[in-house]
């Protein structure tokens, strides 16, 4: 029970810490608001293109506000040599989970944030198939959300900024935001997400198993 | 080690000299099908060396023992060569099949990511100054990054790729010649990335061992500098 309540104390102050920036969540939410603006001045967008504008711009936000906003709770744990988190925490595993469910929660309302407002803009609609793209949105915020996760806890262990990370960071997440993309897409167009959504499934059972096996040993001491 | 040397040379001679003059021309290719060989060789060596270097992490986080460490390192450093040799030849033989130096086919794109992945994990790895940490942070990356390698071999089959197929359930699609070159050039390849990486593990042991020397160097000098005070 106290185990509990810890972790649910440090997913609590994780999110409002979130809430309280504001910035990467704008970020997106400004980014879908801004390209649909000017790619409506430049050329009304048909269905088709706005279908694939609409997954790219939203994989684009993923991406950058993702693995912003994980790298940023993780910098929190940096307080000299100190890793504030693991001495409040009851243990690594609900520092871990809490940054995980942070990171999945906050990126799945940015992406149907931003989505919905796109949508709105655009004059797209998701075909009646609101659970593949709620499913979509989600597997896309865990698979992300896992490896960003593991690579922000190696970032901070760092003794200086390693700018070859942040482009691992992009890197590393190319495979779940290429089907997170298709998926929407698929979604958008009307034509069948399953396969896209498969690969996510794929993806997160994957880097789940990484992230379980392999959480522990980045934070040895 | 000179006779190994001498058997390797020779090996790449005689794997050059068929990817070059021995094996026919391709009937509607030409000569410029011989960057195949190269390329394909380069892709063989790329999927072993990356997963020597994933089979050596996991081996480092079971056991802890920096063999591991040095044999990943190695097979990562001297697989970046032939990664870098396998995209250098794929948009030559793009260029001349294509018409383009570079498409975002599928698996271009993946192929490239798995340079940039494990161009990553080499520079990643020299920012910690500390043995143990840095074997063990790198061997986390190392595995985290082997996920692309089967996507690497799986997007011609799940995408619409331009890239040809070569290896099918029916297996090679090419005639008997032809394969016996590739897989002459293949081997070839493969034994100068097992040299290398040898050649590697024994350099990194030594400046290991050198800067220990050096350490306890300068721990006498420190004791004897004391001591004359």
């Amino acid at each position: 029970m106290g185990a509990i309540r810890g972790w649910a104390w440090l997913v609590a102050n994780e999110l409002a810490l979130e809430m309280k920036q504001r910035d990467f969540g704008a970020m997106m939410m400004g980014l879908a608001v801004l390209a649909a603006l000017v790619l409506g001045m430049i050329e009304p967008l048909n269905p088709r293109q706005g279908a694939a504008v609409g997954a790219g711009i939203l994989w684009m936000g993923l991406v950058y506000a993702g693995m912003l906003m994980v790298s940023h709770t993780f910098q929190r744990e940096a307080s000299g040599s100190v890793q504030v988190g693991l001495v409040l925490a009851i243990g690594r595993m609900p520092l871990l989970l809490s940054k995980l469910a942070v990171g999945v929660g906050y990126l799945w309302a940015s992406q149907g944030a931003s989505g919905l407002v796109w949508m709105a803009l655009t004059g797209l609609d998701g075909h009646g198939a609101w659970g593949a793209l709620i499913a979509t949105w989600g597997l896309s915020s865990l698979g992300m959300a896992l490896i960003a996760e593991l690579l922000a806890a190696i970032q901070v262990q760092l003794p200086d900024r390693q700018p070859a990370l942040w482009l691992v960071f992009m890197a590393a997440q190319v495979p779940v935001g290429l089907s997170d993309a298709g998926a929407v897409r698929a979604i958008f167009s009307g034509a069948n997400p399953g396969q896209w959504i498969g690969a996510l499934m794929a993806l997160a059972v994957l880097f789940s198993a990484l992230w379980w096996l392999l959480g522990d040993v980045i934070w040895e001491v | 080690m000179d006779l190994i040397l001498a058997g390797v040379a020779l090996l790449m001679l005689g794997a050059g000299y068929w990817a070059l003059v021995g094996a026919p021309n391709d009937v509607t290719l030409g000569a410029s099908q011989r960057i195949f060989y190269v390329h394909m060789g380069a892709a063989v060596v790329v999927a072993v060396a990356f997963s020597v270097a994933f089979a050596a992490s996991l081996a480092y986080l079971w056991r802890r023992d920096q063999v591991w460490d040095r044999l990943a390192a190695a097979s990562v450093e001297a697989g970046m060569v032939f990664a870098s040799m396998l995209l250098a030849t794929g948009v030559l033989w793009g260029r001349v099949v294509w018409g383009v130096w570079w498409t975002w086919d599928p698996r271009l794109t993946a192929t490239l990511l798995l340079w940039v992945l494990f161009m990553g994990y080499l520079v990643i790895r020299d920012a910690y100054p500390d043995l143990d940490r840095r074997a063990r942070i790198a061997a986390v990356l190392a595995i985290v990054f082997y996920a692309d390698v089967p996507l690497d071999y799986l997007t011609v089959r799940w995408f619409k790729s331009l890239h040809p197929v070569v290896l099918t359930s029916h297996g090679a699609e090419m005639p008997p010649v032809m394969l016996l070159t590739l897989l002459m050039n293949a081997l070839a390849m493969l034994s100068v990335w097992a040299l290398w990486v040898v050649l590697r593990v024994r350099v990194d042991r030594s400046e290991e061992n050198l800067a220990q020397v050096k350490h306890q160097l300068r721990w006498h000098i420190r004791q004897s500098i004391k001591e004359d005070r």
